[in-house]
């Protein structure tokens, strides 16, 4: 169907894909590993490496990054194989409210953990700089992957199967044991691929709720490199070194992926459960559903009862929202107002990449693209940050710089998201507009674009959701006066007295309605994506 | 495996209602499969077959009724200890399994040893026509070679009942025919009790000993197939069976029947003395001619077939007259119910 000689759609769409790609994430990432080599040839590499303060950071990196992974599978797995064996009334709404945390930026996480278990809080136990308190709030924002990818996983592939087990003489347990969970494995194993990659990397959680230092991740120690001192060479070793091991992990991701990615198809009603069903669906989502709440309502309750105050009071969103006279600090205004052109114009460019990758892939055949489009996502946000600082120094601290990199991370949910709509248009119907004599450019205006205009929508709405909570790359490219939302949030959570705390704990509110909103307009358009 | 004297005896469904919300998808059925025999459900799609078979299967629970076989009351069984065969529409392969380890899934969950197992596993896939195929992996497979590995998990713990949702549906038609064949032979050397649910009037008729007729929810007729097609007795049930020629209410009364009637049109034989009937077309059906016919008189179309030399003169053309001799055989009276 392609036209010989002619400028094809899907060619075009790979090449500005593929140009994306490089400008903003392999010339950042080649920008720190030259600087990162070129700063520690390997006699001094080995110096860092046996650096006892070096091998800590790596090992409890790793260590906390194992624990969140397991922690998050055992409290994720069960509530998926829940959703995927039942259907029962307000399903659809606990799998939105599953993704809650999911979406919420991590600044919102670590705000709604400190309103409830820090300091001076209805739960201050001393948990403040614990591992404990990292892993809860990072199964927190990571157990709707599981329960997203695992479930979305099963309940599209296994009913007809469980019912075919069922026939074939094998009960509940035994149908779990030799048909659900073998199924599931590509797909637990990918989920668990991707949490450790974000909590190898995890950088807002852990600055707001261990800003001790004794959990500091490797993004951590790049951050404090880059902006306390400076020391661009320590800043690019340290990022290589997280790159490997992310990388290699989202490597693993990927290949897992693409097997347990399969065609979604409805299967067999599920079955409503019955009185022991019921119990197991409590059993299983209750906690993970207390987990979620918990931390979000006490945000809310901090805004208006902040530590201290004898009664509700107005006072954090007042001081939020004034001009700020403070130096280094962003109203709330202001931030606001920042963050949403932001998230405009970073989900606009990420739904121009993201529909080049998928047309790429579809329609012009460029395979490779396919997985490419899922390095982003394996990107951490400080790094690339400090990437897009090294490899263009220009960009640092103007708007088109952040707008690039948030563009960048929103890209993998706009491609994922139309990939299953651009495959799901059959053949038929691309022939019968060629034959009808609509060349390549004609079908992609007439035939695809109407066909996915849903995915889009979806797909452009996540990438501003992520925009909107994007942290880390904004704290090392943005100057004081495009301060974002959770920029602000953590420059008032850095001040002390409780007006501070109640203004950062009524923007944090902001941020996540404002986040929610996104995601619940997201939910009504049902965009569902490929992950 | 079960003792024999309950495999003797017949499944019965009685009064068996099904809803989801408010839709009511089955209401009320009654069925008896007798040992041994197929019983083919047949009707359009959304009629509820399939989701009676659920129910044989222990899948799902009705609403109201009960489901014994042998007497025996198996509403609240599980399906696991049913001793039902199920064979699925979209085939429904393990595909982390190989075809040797999917045949052998339930013999698993019976406890058989090693050795039985692969013995049997063998055995039914010789059987199938996929004998060595143990080792592969269901991706491998076509979409016939899939139905027989599926059939032969089914069989393969000696069900006392075979389940079929629509096996055929998938296949293209050539395969389907090859298979339609096999499965025959089949059912009949296995002397199991089969229910075999299909909306492809052929298929139904060619493997059920007997054929039930769904509409709506509810069983419209039960009977073997040559009984069917002789006297449908409703005009839904003759229209659905593809049986010509059915006239509406209004020409048999005008005929002088009390209401709709069927004209057997291959009951009409060329006759010299006979009716008049004014062609309006002529087209080859094979070897054979269809005359599209219009009787004036009593204002009723018939599409007649007969081969050209069964005709006393040259074929009329358009416009010409045909005379057929209608014997009184040819007059079936209808139900008008809806």
């Amino acid at each position: 169907m392609r036209g010989r000689g002619a400028l094809h759609p899907g060619h075009v769409a790979a090449v500005l894909a593929a140009a994306f790609l490089a400008v903003l994430l392999l010339a950042p990432l080649l920008a720190i590993v030259a600087r990162g080599v070129a700063a520690a040839p390997l006699a001094a590499l080995q110096e860092i490496v046996r650096d006892p303060f070096f091998a800590e950071r790596l090992g409890r990196t790793l260590l906390q990054a194992t624990l969140s992974t397991v922690l998050t599978l055992a409290v994720g797995l069960p509530g998926a194989l829940a959703f995927a064996h039942y259907r029962f009334p307000g399903k659809a709404a606990l799998r939105a409210s599953f993704t809650v945390p999911f979406v919420m930026p991590t600044v919102v996480a670590g705000a709604g953990f400190l309103a409830l278990v820090g300091p001076g809080a209805p739960l201050d136990v001393g948990a403040m700089d614990t591992l404990a308190l990292v892993l809860a709030a990072h199964v927190f924002y990571n157990h709707a992957v599981v329960v997203r990818m695992v479930g979305g996983f099963l309940e599209a592939a296994a009913p007809h199967l469980r019912d075919a087990a069922a026939t074939l003489g094998a009960g509940p347990l035994r149908t779990a044991w030799r048909v659900t969970l073998p199924l599931a494995l590509p797909a637990i194993l990918a989920a668990a691929a991707l949490v450790f990659v974000f909590t190898f990397t995890s950088f807002g959680v852990i600055v707001i709720l261990a800003p001790g230092g004794t959990w500091n991740t490797l993004e951590v120690e790049v951050y404090r490199s880059v902006a306390r001192s400076l020391q661009l060479d320590v800043a690019a070793t340290l990022a290589v070194v997280q790159l490997v091991v992310a990388m290699a992990v989202a490597g693993a991701y990927t290949a897992l992926q693409a097997r347990s990615a399969v065609p979604l198809r409805s299967g067999a009603p599920l079955p409503r459960p019955g009185r022991g069903g019921v119990a197991v669906l409590v059993a299983t989502l209750a906690p993970p559903l207390l987990l979620t709440l918990a931390p979000l309502a006490a945000l809310a309750w901090r805004s208006v009862v902040p530590p201290g105050a004898d009664g509700p009071t107005l006072l954090g969103w007042r001081a939020a929202f004034a001009p700020s006279d403070l130096l280094g600090v962003a109203s709330g205004g202001q931030a606001t107002w920042t963050s949403l052109r932001f998230a405009g114009v970073s989900a606009l460019l990420a739904t121009l990449a993201g529909g080049a990758f998928a047309y790429a892939v579809v329609r012009g055949g460029h395979r490779w693209l396919d997985r490419a489009s899922l390095l982003p996502l394996a990107t951490s946000s400080v790094t690339l940050g400090l990437g897009i600082l090294l490899a263009w120094p220009a960009w640092a601290g103007t708007f088109a710089g952040l707008a690039a990199a948030h563009a960048l991370i929103g890209m993998p949910f706009v491609a994922r998201a139309l990939l299953p709509s651009l495959r799901g248009i059959p053949a038929s119907r691309t022939a019968a507009a060629a034959v009808a004599g609509a060349g390549p450019w004609r079908r992609l205006l007439r035939v695809d674009l109407p066909a996915l205009r849903p995915a889009l929508v979806a797909g452009g709405g996540f990438a501003a959701a992520v925009s909107l909570g994007e942290f880390g790359a904004a704290l090392v490219l943005t100057r004081p006066e495009w301060a974002t939302l959770p920029v602000a949030i953590y420059q008032r959570l850095g001040r002390p007295g409780a007006e501070n705390y109640a203004a950062a704990m009524a923007m944090a509110v902001t941020l996540m309605v404002a986040t929610g909103l996104v995601m619940a307009l997201l939910d009504r358009l049902g965009g569902r994506g490929e992950w | 495996m079960s003792a024999p004297d309950r495999d003797g005896g017949p499944l019965e469904v009685r009064g068996v209602v099904r809803r989801y919300g408010a839709v009511t998808a089955l209401d009320g059925v009654d069925l008896d499969v007798p040992a041994g025999a197929t019983v083919a459900l047949l009707g359009p799609s959304g009629c509820g077959k399939s989701t009676l078979l659920r129910l044989l299967a222990g899948l799902e629970a009705p609403d109201a009724g009960r489901i014994t076989l042998a007497g025996e009351d198996l509403t609240a069984v599980p399906p696991r200890r049913r001793g039902v065969g199920m064979v699925f529409q979209d085939f429904a392969l393990f595909p982390h399994l190989d075809v040797g380890a999917n045949v052998a899934f339930a013999l698993v969950e019976a406890g058989w040893s090693r050795a039985a197992r692969r013995d049997r596993v063998a055995q039914l896939l010789d059987r199938v026509g996929l004998a060595g195929a143990e080792r592969r992996r269901p991706h491998e497979l076509s979409g016939g070679q899939q139905q027989r590995v599926a059939l032969a998990r089914a069989l393969a713990p000696h069900p006392r009942t075979l389940l079929l949702d629509e096996p055929l549906s998938n296949l293209d038609r050539a395969l389907r025919q090859d298979l339609e064949g096999e499965l025959r032979e089949l059912l009949a050397t296995l002397d199991v009790r089969a229910v075999y649910v299909t909306h492809d009037q052929q298929e139904a008729f060619a493997l059920g000993d007997v054929v039930a007729l769904m509409r709506a929810g509810r069983i419209r007729r039960v009977g073997p197939p040559a009984a069917l097609l002789d006297a449908p007795g409703d005009v839904w049930t003759a229209s659905f069976l593809g049986v010509r020629e059915v006239l509406p209410a209004a020409v048999g009364r005008r005929l002088g029947f009390g209401g709709p009637v069927l004209l057997r049109s291959d009951a009409l034989t060329p006759d010299p003395g006979g009716r008049a009937f004014t062609v309006e077309r002529v087209a080859p059906l094979g070897e054979e001619l269809a005359f599209d016919l219009h009787d004036p008189d009593a204002d009723v179309h018939l599409r007649w077939v007969g081969r050209p030399r069964e005709l006393p003169a040259a074929p009329p053309g358009a416009g010409e007259v045909l005379r057929l001799r209608v014997p009184d055989t040819a007059w079936t009276p209808l139900e008008d119910a809806p």
